[in-house]
């Protein structure tokens, strides 16, 4: 049996919820010639039932002791044969041409490296939400990634393996198999691996029309993780520094007030006013370009902080104001 | 037939290229058949002068300046195989350093494309040129670039007691990423480690700030003898941010000293050759490596790359070919003629 052309990268910790679901949208992709390589990442739930009771021959699961995201990820880029690799997290959901549109795009360009496409949002129930993601799609930039990171989420990738493998390195502490995200880091890892690309090679990061991932919002949390989310975002950023010395003084200001923007519209979703309040004047502080760049979401980021600070008790903030991710 | 092979260099890419061509006058009788000679151009010069060779090799780097040179050099010598040989261009450096690629790509196909073989200075190289389309594969040679290594093979067995010397040798810049190092040095903190860095640049006042007086952290200028500074370091870094090919590793494992680098652009062929590559080349990245290197049990570890092994033979045999086939057909149309 000859290799498969894409390989579908499944992570999977704890997903008996919403695994299924996004397992049967992988196997009704209009393009067939796939294997799925789930890597059950020491699930402790349902989860390897589910697994074991889905039927598609083309399905391979691999079980490890827990390792994260990355790790998860990492595992099955190891195992996955095909000539590009698509990424999907256990509780996204794919439209059924995402791979044939992306197949498409990177048998038409050998010059891109990844592929992605917007997505649309989708709450825990699966219920559409009003917003999308709707990035810019091309001449992506270094500096357009470190600051807006057009890709998104960990489901909207589909990459060339010949181009993704220059960023695969072994740390001393490793002794099974390359990395490619960085296992160190629990969060912030795919702009991590996004940003090691572009300044490492000179493939192309190149979206394409249409929102063909459809993205889930977890609502709850604590505002306590945002916390660490900025630690690991400011960690991404020293690599960033360490690599790319010129390019991350000019724009790791802007790049951080972004990423400040962004936490601060995740709290005003957990409705945590005085933490958006703090993220959103932290971020206008840190640089005014956002604010030039894009005025209205910062705006009306900031007037939303404002609100809810003051009137939290009587305003209940829908999800309307979900947000692109930065 | 001995050929007469012209080098023009500007002055930018003077001391380097010297040093490259030397292999071609120390090398033993026999090993190079043609006369390679060494034309110094002033830097922005738009019309090339008239050369008389059989053979014209730019080493002049790519850049929008340079193509009215470029231009009147193949329209002034029609009949003349010209070589140009990429001293400056990587896939890293492409991703880093070039704001508008499209522009970039222009310019290196228009450059390129005057000239009839484009010298790639090692296999990543190479690949990366052919990748991209900016030579055609019959007009790309790969020639992994040389020195003469005979005075670094002299000091392979000279050894010094003490601490142990980690040695960083190049221009202070911002491509050989030596802040990196210097970072990771002072927060590794090994008493029984000294860093050396040999060479300057514009970087000098960053790594001396950075390197903040730390008593194990010293600076040495350039030297005209590059073995003598080898000799003084037990293992050599290289924290490159770019680099076409990476001279110094070769350098090291002919002085039989192990070699420790980032893994990308013309390294990679290093590491192939037995050089440690660095995980990630970040402060982090070295600091775990620089931390296991207290003693020189722990620098024999990490063992001795074999690059250096006929470096030199093939240099020359690859050099001693492409002249061949040049000038061979040229002979042969102007015999039939």
């Amino acid at each position: 049996m000859s290799n498969p052309t894409i390989s579908v990268v499944v992570p999977a910790y704890n997903v008996a919820a919403t695994i299924h679901e996004t397992l049967i949208s992988i196997s009704n992709q209009t393009f067939t010639d796939i294997e799925i390589i789930v890597v059950d990442d020491g699930a402790t739930d349902a989860t390897p039932d589910i697994l074991t009771n889905y039927a598609d021959p083309r399905l391979r699961v691999i079980r490890q002791a827990n390792r994260g995201l990355a790790g998860a990820r990492n595992t099955g880029i190891f195992h996955a044969q095909g000539k590009y690799i698509a990424f999907c997290d256990s509780d996204d959901v794919w439209e059924a041409e995402k791979l044939e549109r992306h197949f498409n795009h990177l048998e038409g360009d050998d010059n891109v490296g990844i592929s992605f496409a917007g997505s649309s949002m989708i709450d825990e129930h699966g219920q559409r939400l009003k917003v999308s993601q709707l990035p810019k799609l091309k001449n992506i930039t270094a500096a357009d990634v470190f600051k807006r990171n057009p890709i998104g989420n960990g489901s909207a990738a589909v990459v060339r393996r010949e181009a993704f493998d220059c960023i695969a390195y072994r740390p001393a502490s490793e002794t099974e198999r390359d990395w490619w995200f960085d296992e160190t880091m629990r969060q912030s890892e795919d702009i991590d691996a996004w940003m090691r690309f572009i300044l490492a090679s000179d493939w192309k990061i190149e979206g394409i029309e249409g929102l063909l991932t459809r993205y889930r919002i977890q609502s709850g949390g604590l505002s306590a993780n945002l916390s660490k989310q900025y630690q690991t975002w400011k960690h991404m950023c020293s690599k960033v520094c360490d690599t790319a010395p010129a390019f991350a003084g000019r724009h790791a200001p802007v790049a951080e007030a972004y990423q400040l923007r962004f936490l601060a519209r995740r709290a005003f979703m957990m409705r945590d006013g005085a933490t958006a309040l703090r993220l959103v004047t932290a971020s206008l502080a840190t640089s005014l370009i956002p604010l030039i760049e894009e005025p209205v979401k910062t705006l009306v980021t900031f007037f939303a902080a404002i609100a809810l600070r003051v009137f939290g008790h009587v305003f209940n903030p829908t999800t309307k104001l979900t947000t692109a991710r930065a | 037939m001995i050929q007469s092979v012209v080098h023009i260099v500007d002055d930018a890419s003077w001391g380097g290229v010297n040093r490259l061509l030397a292999c071609f006058e120390k090398a033993p009788e026999g090993f190079v058949h043609d006369h390679h000679k060494i034309m110094r151009i002033d830097r922005g010069l738009k019309m090339s002068p008239l050369i008389e060779a059989d053979v014209i090799v730019s080493h002049m780097s790519v850049c929008w300046k340079n193509i009215p040179f470029f231009t009147s050099l193949r329209a002034t010598h029609p009949e003349t195989p010209l070589v140009h040989v990429e001293h400056s261009y990587s896939e890293r450096f492409a991703a880093l350093k070039v704001g508008n690629r499209a522009r970039f790509e222009d310019l290196m196909r228009l450059a390129y494309a005057l000239f009839d073989k484009v010298v790639a200075v090692s296999r990543p190289q190479a690949a990366w040129i052919q990748r991209r389309g900016y030579a055609d594969s019959d007009q790309l040679v790969s020639i992994s670039s040389c020195v003469s290594l005979a005075a670094f093979e002299a000091v392979a067995y000279q050894r010094q007691d003490g601490p142990v010397t980690i040695g960083a040798i190049g221009r202070f810049h911002e491509q050989k990423g030596f802040d990196i190092l210097v970072e990771a040095f002072v927060l590794a903190a090994r008493a029984n480690a000294r860093l050396l860095l040999v060479g300057d640049g514009p970087d000098r006042d960053l790594l001396v700030s950075k390197a903040k007086g730390h008593p194990q952290i010293s600076f040495m200028p350039y030297t005209a003898n590059p073995a003598m500074a080898l000799a003084m370091c037990d293992v050599i870094a290289m924290p490159s941010r770019w680099e076409p090919y990476g001279l110094v590793a070769l350098e090291a494992m002919a002085a039989k000293r192990p070699v420790i680098c980032s893994n990308f652009d013309g390294l990679k062929q290093h590491v192939s050759n037995g050089a440690v590559p660095i995980a990630e080349n970040t402060v982090a990245g070295w600091y775990e490596q620089i931390a296991k290197l207290g003693t020189h049990e722990a620098v024999d570890r990490l063992g001795l790359g074999t690059g250096h092994v006929s470096a030199e033979w093939n240099f020359l045999h690859a050099w001693n070919k492409l002249v061949h086939e040049l000038t061979y057909f040229k002979a042969s149309t102007q015999k039939a003629a």
